[in-house]
């Protein structure tokens, strides 16, 4: 029985994936991917009025702590700090005196942040307390002049801002039932993000796209993984199932539970002999994970052949949960055809030497299939540029990126985001 | 050799010819300093580290981490190296991966806790 005969081997019975999202197999078009008008309704309707994500809460521990974080998309410096109270509030990263910006370390702990120009002093909730020279300034009014707050609510350990001056919508109407799809997963590790950054030549959405489907792993990834994500039984990586909430959208992955290294492999073999974890991609023991593992939204279909999830939080965000434990990717747009890539593997610290070799391995490994698709993505983003083609063809596995094109889309157009979010 | 100028603990002498290749200070270091040797350089260092790792690593766990003899932290940069020469050796047969450009775009911004 050859694949060809079958939509998918995984898919429900007398149900596509594609129809699942409530979308059609059709062309899609590149104009998102190139178009400069695009890329503007982007920066305004899409990241100008989406809940995006910053940081977790375990980057600030402490009262005082914060962080700086940019929003290149929308022009926006971003101070996220913990307040003395403990709340963690984000904001604008501009004085209010002469609209300099406030902090220029990109992290750290202070009861106070100052601007150098002039030293306006400010408190960790944004409250002006000190101007240099107050008598000098007629009618100043401190109350009214402390930080530009931006609306900031953390979810499951996730820091999430609006940037709209009154977010249309809370963070927990955004999620929908994505929210409560996800709700209580055991973030393993969350204190320790080893983060890798890349600036890419390709539109935001051509960098999310490689990370939304297991098609590609057989292909560019033969060496690394493609052993691993896909077998005998399953040639092409079919996904293991897939969910689809308002914008948001899920999709388990498939992996190769027989999976053992080669003969030849002998540094892999070493490198997994001290630890049993079930993937090359993996970083934790089974024992650790097992409460992790549970959770509904976890290898939703309970499959023995599964490797991880990619839980794709609209616009930009892909928390996976994999058998070692989760990773984030972010996809920050820098322009209509740049972006900021950051990848975050939540790992735990490790305790001895064997330990700390595996996620060296890991780690090696990780940033070899990230070099495959990174290094991949600038001819993608050349072929879209040069008008050769104006649609895209994708298969009933690359419903992910159907559906995220579909809904960045729909924002696009919405005049509102109730409308968007209908 | 005299105790202060050993570079790594006795018995591993043997793979002192390597230090100044593949002795580097973090993640980073380590990946793109491999990326630019040639495979021959690149396997006579796996061929011996590999049967070595072993041993270099029982060595090294008796040691906690944050009192660790510079020679011995030095033998276990060795070691961690070792797992960047498999990725020419045991995947792509070459010192990086074909057709990614050299040095990459790709970065470790925040590493492990521990030997960065």
């Amino acid at each position: 029985m050859g694949n060809d005969q079958k939509i998918s081997l995984h898919a429900p019975a007398n149900e596509s994936y594609t129809r699942k999202a409530g979308l059609l197999p059709e062309p899609v078009s590149l104009e998102s991917y190139r178009s400069q008008a695009f890329y503007e309704l982007e920066r305004d309707r899409v990241f100008g009025r989406s809940w995006l994500t910053l940081a977790r809460e375990e980057e600030l521990p402490e009262p005082g702590d914060y962080l700086v974080r940019d929003i290149e998309v929308l022009g926006a410096s971003v101070i996220v700090a913990r307040g003395r109270d403990g709340t963690i509030r984000s904001f604008h990263n501009v004085c209010s005196h002469r609209a300099n910006q406030v902090a220029w370390e990109r992290s750290g702990n202070a009861t106070r942040l100052v601007c150098r120009y002039h030293n306006w002093t400010y408190r960790t909730d944004g409250r002006l307390i000190g101007v240099p020279d107050e008598a000098s300034f007629e009618r100043l009014d401190k109350a009214k002049c402390g930080l530009t707050p931006i609306a900031t609510e953390v979810w499951e350990g996730f820091i999430f801002v609006n940037l709209e001056r009154n977010p249309s919508v809370r963070l927990e109407e955004f999620l929908g039932g994505m929210g409560d799809y996800l709700k209580g997963i055991q973030y393993k590790y969350a204190d320790n993000p080893i983060t890798i950054e890349a600036h890419l030549d390709c539109n935001w959405k051509v960098a999310c796209d490689a990370f939304s489907e297991a098609y590609h792993i057989p292909a560019i990834h033969a060496n690394t993984i493609g052993k691993t994500f896909s077998s005998q039984d399953n040639k092409f990586a079919h996904i293991l199932g897939a969910n689809f909430f308002g914008p948001h959208r899920s999709a388990a992955l498939y992996g190769n539970p027989d999976y053992i290294p080669g003969e030849e492999a002998h540094v892999e073999r070493l490198a997994y002999s001290a630890i049993d974890s079930a993937n090359v991609v993996a970083a934790g023991s089974r024992e650790e994970m097992a409460d992790y593992l549970a959770h509904p939204a976890v290898n939703h279909p309970k499959a023995r052949e599964w490797v991880h999830d990619v839980h794709a939080i609209f616009p930009n965000l892909h928390i996976d949960t994999g058998q070692g434990g989760f990773y984030t990717h972010h996809f920050w747009p820098t322009s209509v055809n740049t972006t900021r890539y950051e990848v975050r593997f939540y790992m735990a610290h490790a305790l001895d030497a064997r330990a700390r070799f595996q996620q060296e391995a890991y780690l090696a490994r990780v940033m070899e299939v990230l070099l495959e698709d990174l290094s991949n993505v600038k001819r993608t983003q050349r072929g879209i540029d040069s008008g050769g083609k104006d649609y895209m063809v994708l298969q009933e596995n690359e419903v992910m990126i159907r559906h995220s094109v579909h809904h960045v889309e729909r924002w696009a157009r919405a005049q509102t985001v109730q409308e968007a979010l209908a | 050799m005299n105790v202060e100028t050993r570079l790594l603990p006795p018995g591993f002498e043997d793979l002192e010819r390597f230090v100044a290749t593949w002795d580097h200070p973090d993640f980073n270091a380590r990946r793109a300093w491999r990326g630019g040797l040639p495979m021959e350089d690149i396997r006579d260092f796996y061929e011996t580290m590999r049967h070595r790792a072993d041993a270099a690593l029982t060595l090294v766990e008796q040691y906690p981490f944050e009192q660790m003899p510079e020679e011995i932290a030095r033998l276990y940069r060795l070691v961690l190296a070792l797992a960047h020469a498999s990725m020419a050796t045991e995947i792509h047969g070459c010192p990086r991966a074909p057709y990614a450009p050299y040095p990459d775009k790709l970065t470790v911004t925040r590493s492990f806790s521990i030997f960065a």
